[in-house]
């Protein structure tokens, strides 16, 4: 194994328009689009719409061609990623400074948005709004990527400004070479029936093919299509969005509940998959009350079930968690396509993993100090310490002392600091593999 | 980790003393016990007989269930009573496994002196699973001359029946708000800390008979190294940032779910507050609404009653808060 794993779907991104391999005549119209629209910029007589959006499925080479159109042609990207927060401001304020003056160095510029649509409307409520009004006076073109922007409402003013070009899947033939490619480059060996099966599986998503190539590439033999098999079907989360669907709008709970066996997720996943989008889809408060109890009663037998191991609950379990939500449905408007989130409980649990590991480590130190189980401890001490220990230096000491607790993992239990060893760059850096992985 | 090591190391008589008030002043023989009379006097009857039989504490958190166990093995083993008994948490070795080795193990061999058998304090014992609890009533049996347990829990209910009737059963009633004064008073003088009337009856009133709730309260408003008054309680007391909180009710109540998901969301993962205190502050918040008719009140309180019961009882807090936001929506709507 290498050092540094480098990730291969970035180190093969096209460097070059011409690098593109696209099959599909769709594809190549798209390309030629998108040249022509950038082409009328670097002439310096903008066009009327002043902003591209690329769409299509991940994966079918949208950021990688406004990379190598830039690349080639010297310009400058600025990057707003819908993750940083408060979007709208910093787009304002990017299209403000851009449109002031060119770089130092004279090149122009692009403003590119990645997964426009793949935003939290409510962190960036202000985004959509800001970007209609940016637009039209926008100086530099503004180059926006989605996966299906019919997907927010809130998109569809902005839908009108844009030069809409559309992607598609790429053809198996264009992934296969570029998988060949790879492969040659990389010494990986692998059957040429593997590469197709890895194509099929992965629906045509390049940079997913391309990871799960990187992975296999780490067996260190020669690949099969069977390797590929046993990888097992990464689920998609469009197949998650269209499943919940059905269940919310089952008819009756009957339905809802026969849909269990072809969940793709294991239930307690789907539990929290159906929990975060309720109020999505019943939109009445009288609907969502009755979907909102039918769940804490679901969650309540969860936990039952598992504490006690009593495993034949879970037929009760499922039929109010996927039953409820269904028979919830009355007063809600049947709204025509609603955006499905993935669950924030989970990811935010998994954001804070290493914080909650580190203070568990801690509460079983005081186990046997404070006669308390770690529970109890990080919810009935916990809070009253860390004012204690914030204020008095003595009590400080002592609880260090008899926790064997360093100064710096003090700080991080009273609170003073998040950081529990790493130190914060290295958090960043992890955070945008996740991006970078929830995107594949 | 080695536990059976840590403990020994922790709290081996090191000299250290832990300025945290609960441990400090956790009463080390039975008659410092707060309140308890009738259980202190069957407790000290097995002091003085050297016989035991096994036991099961039942009452609310906070009533001097673990420190009378704790009294009653020094009290019967002299000062290095530690070596006599094993401590565990069901909360946290909840499983058949623990019963199985750990108990076993420890419960297998004789206890050299003048007491035959050794002791085996099971905290939080309803937290045990039933196949656990089937194991456990075995194993009881089978180790009745070498060793006694104690086992703790707040809902007696939650014991399987014949573990209950192989123990003698004591009751911990939550303390009365006297009592609970004196103690906090006399820790205060201890500590020498200015206290006004109207903080220690704040105190006494928000411990709702815990004692060591009221202990924590006590240190954490006197850390500030000024008189404690009622508002410093008050504002210690309120650890949930009540601003959020009530923006969150506001929230529910204008039908804005999502939003007020997101500030309950808030509170638990980035300030870290403990689900059932949000759950009690809302119940305080809840009776001031100038927006809700009493009805309206009568129907979120029952709700409050029935999470708060499911909290304790294990369900996922975040799920059933956000049912609490639910029920708010709903009730103004209709």
């Amino acid at each position: 194994m290498p050092v540094r794993a480098e990730v291969w779907a970035e180190k093969y991104r096209p460097k070059r328009v011409s690098d593109l391999i696209y099959y599909r005549k769709k594809n190549q119209e798209a390309l030629q689009k998108f040249v022509s629209w950038m082409k009328q910029w670097l002439a310096g007589t903008p066009p009327t719409k002043r902003a591209a959006l690329l769409y299509g499925p991940p994966g079918t080479g949208k950021t990688s061609l406004v990379h190598a159109f830039a690349r080639e042609h010297g310009l400058v990207i600025f990057e707003v990623n819908a993750s940083d927060q408060r979007s709208g401001e910093r787009i304002m304020r990017v299209v403000e400074e851009s449109s002031a003056s060119r770089t130092l160095t004279g090149a122009g510029r692009v403003l590119l948005i990645d997964e426009v649509d793949g935003i939290s409307p409510r962190e960036d409520r202000g985004l959509y709004g800001a970007l209609v009004k940016a637009i039209p006076k926008s100086r530099v073109p503004i180059v926006m990527t989605a996966n299906d922007p019919w997907s927010r409402s809130g998109m569809r003013p902005l839908l009108q400004l844009c030069e809409l070009i559309k992607f598609e899947r790429r053809s198996e033939r264009a992934l296969i070479r570029i998988l060949e490619e790879i492969a040659r480059k990389e010494k990986v060996s692998i059957d040429k029936n593997a590469l197709k099966a890895l194509i099929k599986k992965e629906e045509g998503d390049l940079r997913s093919a391309i990871n799960d190539l990187q992975a296999l590439a780490a067996l260190g033999r020669h690949i099969t299509a069977e390797d590929i098999e046993r990888m097992g079907q990464r689920v998609r989360e469009y197949e998650i969005f269209e499943y919940l669907r059905r269940i919310f709008y089952a008819k009756s709970i009957k339905k809802a509940r026969a849909l269990i066996s072809s969940s793709p997720v294991d239930p307690d996943m789907l539990f929290e998959w159906i929990y975060e989008n309720i109020p999505q889809v019943l939109t009445d408060p009288r609907d969502l009350v009755r979907a909102m109890w039918a769940l804490s009663e679901a969650d309540i037998l969860r936990a039952e079930m598992k504490q006690r191991q009593y495993w034949t609950l879970l037929k009760y379990v499922i039929d109010l968690m996927m039953g409820g939500v269904a028979a919830a449905f009355r007063y809600s408007k049947p709204p025509g396509f609603v955006p499905m989130h993935f669950p924030e409980r989970i990811r935010i649990l998994a954001k804070t993993k290493r914080e909650r590991e580190k203070l568990r480590e801690i509460a079983l130190r005081a186990k046997p100090v404070f006669h308390v189980s770690t529970r109890r401890f990080l919810t009935r001490y916990l809070p009253y310490l860390r004012v204690i220990c914030s204020n008095d230096p003595k009590a400080r000491n002592s609880l260090a002392q008899a926790l064997q607790l360093t100064d710096k993992e003090m700080d991080f239990l009273i609170g003073k600091t998040r950081e529990v060893e790493e130190k914060r760059p290295a958090k960043r850096v992890r955070r945008r593999a996740r991006r970078r992985g929830s995107r594949a | 980790m080695n536990k059976g090591k840590l403990f020994g190391e922790l709290c081996g008589d090191s000299g250290l003393s832990l300025e945290v008030w609960v441990e400090k002043y956790r009463p080390k023989v039975l008659d410092e016990i707060v309140d308890q009379e009738d259980n202190v006097a069957r407790l000290k009857y097995f002091v003085k007989t050297k016989s035991m039989p096994h036991c099961l504490f039942t009452g609310p958190p906070g009533t001097g269930k673990t420190t009378a166990a704790l009294c009653l093995a020094r009290e019967l083993y002299g000062e290095d009573y530690r070596r006599a008994i094993l401590e565990l948490n069901a909360s946290d070795e909840r499983g058949i496994d623990v019963i199985r080795t750990r108990i076993k193990e420890f419960a297998r061999t004789y206890l050299v002196g003048e007491i035959p058998y050794r002791m085996i304090i099971m905290d939080e014992a309803d937290n045990l699973t039933s196949d656990a609890q089937q194991a456990l009533r075995r194993t009881m049996e089978m180790f009745t001359r070498t060793c006694r347990f104690i086992l703790i829990c707040n809902y007696l209910g939650r014991i399987i029946e014949p573990i209950q009737s192989r123990c003698a059963i004591f009751r911990f009633g939550p303390l009365p708000p006297e009592k609970i004064k004196q103690r906090i008073e006399w820790i205060a003088k201890q500590e020498r800390v200015k206290t006004t009337k109207n903080a220690i009856i704040e105190i006494v009133q928000i411990s709702g008979g815990d004692l060591r709730q009221a202990i924590n309260l006590l240190q954490a408003a006197a850390s500030f190294g000024k008189e404690v008054t009622r508002d410093v309680v008050l504002r210690i007391a309120g650890l949930v940032p009540r601003e959020d909180l009530k923006q969150a009710l506001q929230l529910a109540m204008q039908g804005d779910f999502i939003e007020a998901r997101r500030t309950i969301r808030r509170l638990l993962y980035q300030y870290g507050v403990s689900p059932t205190d949000v759950i009690r502050q809302i119940h305080s918040v809840i009776l001031d609404m100038g927006e809700l008719d009493d009805q309206q009140k009568l129907e979120i309180i029952r709700t409050i009653g029935e999470i708060d019961y499911r909290l304790v009882m294990g369900a996922n807090d975040e799920v059933q808060l956000s049912y609490l936001l639910a029920v708010l929506a709903a009730v103004k709507q209709s």
